[in-house]
């Protein structure tokens, strides 16, 4: 009789068209827009790229060391800190209005950097730091020379000493790789995504509640008079769910993964063992959603669709910093909220690997799992009706 | 006007879903103009990032570093914890991570050291390589004075001195063409920069179940044998949607007029006004095609979400058009809002090419070719549709 009732309950959620829309089209829908419009973001918000910069130097002037500083700049390093256009003054505030540049140096007898205002129109966002970074440069220059003139001034045997010193370009960091993790903030976009879909199974989970309620739909009614044992039926039609609403997961992971190649930065097996138990915290919760009062299947489905969503935009699916701000003034409801428990673990899967808090999100979501489980067991078990 | 009365009558039902829509985008409009408008500061500022600070050494050395570091960034000191660190930098609460060892000072002593600090960064972005930048000419200046015959003490108050002292030296050149440019005008382009999005979603959500409605088979057959003509039906169909669609378009240009006030009728005001309308048949034409189709409720739903958020992610709503692909722009040129946005950076002048009347009128006939384009569609499917039912 399990095997029964557990066929044919796959075959009911597979027939579902709006709960299969929900699980498995929508997120690989969204994830596919995500894809396309965040695919650029990082690379020209945060990544470096080389920094055009244009160059007036006069003729005569008298400081020409400046421009081999720049020239040496623009060759060293990849890729280098910055790209010179050598032109005269007139041409470079036009390519520095047109956003081709980002700063003009001019040499004549001082030296001197010249910008558009860090928030002027057309300008991206890596403005202000890439006008950092050239007037960082100037420093740099403005100072070894402020350098020299002391030490000079106070010994001027040091000059050999130290002029092949400032001459070097040095580096003297040494970088600690802590994680071999994809660092990459738009990835949190993505776990959200998944959370989103394992919050969703919770529409699947809701069914078996109606299905055994005899107040609640005309099946329930036929279920509540046969003599089948309704701990079995409710055991196999979970457990359907669960498999067909994990394969949905399943084939949305993959897409993610094959498909448009995002980095997860851990192993396939372990990202698909957590979704796992967000399937099962998902279908609890909607099973437990479903047992409670005599509402209609349309207002319960509202609030599956509510909560879950509200829990996913808590956990960032819509605001990436959403999660960080929360943290901040009330971290307990990052301590609690399913999604943010969901998506944590991938991130920590990603950045540290399966360390103890891992393991405490997973438990979080599987203690969340059985007490909704057994809360809506709770309520529709041993129900009887005088009239229906 | 019996069936413009049922039109009505039925669009009441959908009224608390629009509402919601309206409420949402009004209340995110509305805190993203009182959190936008700060008049910046037009003199140069040199970007102030945050940066975590780990000082094993605590000498005076790393003091002096840590002082400098301090009047340009913002330092928080953390402890050595793989995890606190990581989860600061994915977070970008910390844009960089300095770890000062032990032997800090020694080394900086040393002649010949190759390794003085130790950093924790996300490799290959700018706040990296600017704060490298910082630190390296900050420590090579100190080994200069050092080598010069300073002692450490001068050393580190000479480079302090005179890298603070040659700070900000920097011209502002202001563009030709920013005297227009107000804080409102800004708050104007991103409220109809996102409104596209709003627009359609409410036109979804509001026409497509009440055209679907009068599409289903019993009802039209019912209609059509009554003494209305088919003309004045449709007519009065097309009545509706209009009322319908114009009606959600004053009320958000009503909106806009008590945000933003009057820069709303100013020229690049009224410009926007003028390609938003284009929004409004769009909508009508995807109503109706998804209306020939029948969709169930839930149905509907789920073609509105996915045609709303598909549109806006790809045509540079939500994410803006400069910053999206060149693979994902040539494949937006084929929808109508890439149009729209198009339109709208020009107006703002978040392109590089300048605003030009032609430019703009070209991209608005664009827009109204693809909706010409898409009332034919649906045009072409009812038809279909019809000579079906007839059989």
């Amino acid at each position: 009789m399990f095997l029964h009732e557990f066929i044919y309950e796959c075959k009911t959620v597979l027939r579902q068209k709006e709960e299969l829309f929900w699980v498995m089209i929508f997120p690989l829908a969204l994830g596919t827009m995500f894809y396309f419009a965040f695919g650029n973001l990082t690379n020209s918000t945060e990544n470096f790229h080389t920094i055009p910069v244009a160059v007036c130097a006069e003729t005569n002037a008298k400081d020409d060391n400046f421009k081999q500083v720049l020239e040496m700049l623009s060759k060293e390093g990849e890729p280098p800190l910055i790209g010179i256009t050598d032109t005269n003054w007139e041409d470079a505030v036009d390519l520095l209005e047109e956003n081709k540049v980002r700063g003009i140096f001019k040499i004549e007898d001082e030296i001197s950097l010249s910008c558009l205002p860090s928030d002027s129109f057309g300008a991206d966002g890596t403005l202000p730091i890439e006008q950092s970074i050239l007037e960082a440069i100037l420093r740099e220059y403005r100072t070894n020379i402020k350098t020299i003139t002391e030490i000079t001034a106070a010994d001027p045997t040091k000059l050999p000493e130290i002029i092949p010193l400032m001459e070097t370009s040095v580096s003297y960091a040494k970088n600690l790789s802590l994680t071999p993790g994809n660092m990459d903030t738009i990835i949190q976009y993505y776990f959200n995504l998944i959370a989103m879909a394992c919050l969703f199974t919770s529409f699947a989970g809701a069914q078996i509640a109606i299905k055994n309620q005899a107040n609640l739909s005309a099946l329930g009614a036929r279920k509540c008079v046969s003599p089948n044992r309704k701990f079995l039926s409710v055991a196999a039609q979970f457990l359907a769910c669960l498999l067909t609403q994990f394969i949905c997961i399943i084939i949305n992971i993959l897409y993610l993964y094959y498909v448009l190649k995002i980095e997860f930065g851990t192993s396939l097996p372990m990202i698909l063992f957590t979704a796992f138990i967000g399937c099962i915290m998902g279908i609890g919760f909607g099973f437990f959603i479903g047992t409670i009062g005599q509402l209609k299947e349309t207002t319960k489905t509202g609030i599956m669709v509510s909560a879950s969503l509200l829990c996913c935009f808590l956990s960032g699916l819509m605001i990436g910093d959403m999660r960080t701000l929360i943290e901040k003034h009330c971290p307990v409801i990052n301590d609690i909220n399913p999604a943010v428990l969901i998506s944590d673990s991938f991130l920590t899967l990603n950045i540290y690997g399966t360390t103890e808090r891992y393991f405490f999100n997973l438990g979080g979501l599987l203690l969340f799992a059985v007490l909704f489980t057994f809360a809506g067991c709770l309520i529709i078990r041993r129900k009887t009706y005088a009239s229906l | 006007m019996q069936v413009f009365k049922a039109f009505m009558k039925t669009e009441k039902h959908f009224l608390p879903v629009i509402c919601v829509y309206f409420i949402i985008f009004c209340a995110i409009a509305f805190l993203a103009t009182r959190f936008n408008i700060d008049s910046k500061d037009t003199a140069f500022q040199t970007t102030s990032l945050n940066i975590g600070i780990i000082d094993e050494d605590d000498s005076t050395s790393s003091k002096a570093l840590r002082e400098y570091l301090g009047s340009l960034h913002t330092l928080t000191d953390l402890p050595f914890e793989k995890e606190i660190l990581l989860d600061q930098l994915f977070y970008r609460n910390l844009d960089y991570i300095l770890i000062l060892p032990k032997d800090f000072e020694e080394q900086l002593l040393t002649k010949d050291s190759k390794t003085l600090f130790e950093t924790v960064q996300i490799p290959g972005i700018y706040s990296s390589a600017f704060i490298d930048e910082q630190v390296n000419a900050y420590l090579k200046t100190v080994k200069l004075y050092l080598a010069g015959g300073f002692t450490l003490t001068d050393s580190l108050q000479h480079t302090n001195e005179s890298l603070l002292d040659s700070l900000n030296q920097v011209n502002v050149i202001t563009p030709k063409d920013s005297g227009k440019k107000s804080s409102a005008l800004t708050a104007i382009y991103y409220f109809y920069q996102f409104l596209p999005y709003v627009l359609l979603s409410m036109i979804l959500c509001g026409l497509t179940p009440i055209l679907t409605i009068f599409w289903e088979k019993n009802l039209t057959k019912r209609m059509s044998c009554s003494p209305t003509s088919l003309i004045s039906r449709n007519f009065q169909l097309a009545l509706g949607s209009i009322l319908f669609c114009l009606s959600i378009w004053l009320l958000f240009i009503l909106t806009s007029r008590i945000f933003y006030g009057a820069e709303m009728f100013s020229e690049k005001g009224l410009l926007c006004i003028a390609n938003s309308f284009f929004v409004l048949p769009l909508g009508a034409a995807v109503s109706l095609i998804i209306g020939c189709f029948s969709p169930k409720g839930e149905a509907i739903n789920m073609i509105n979400n996915v045609f709303s958020l598909g549109m806006s992610f790809l045509c540079g709503i939500f994410v803006p058009q400069q910053m999206l692909g060149e693979q994902v722009l040539s494949i937006s040129k084929y929808l109508p809002l890439y149009w729209y946005i198009k339109n709208n950076n020009l107006i703002a002048g978040f392109t590089e090419e300048s605003f030009e009347i032609n430019t703009y009128v070209k991209n608005i006939v664009i827009q109204f070719l693809f909706c010409v384009a898409l009332f034919a569609v649906a045009l072409v499917i009812s038809k279909y549709k019809s000579a079906k039912h007839k059989e």
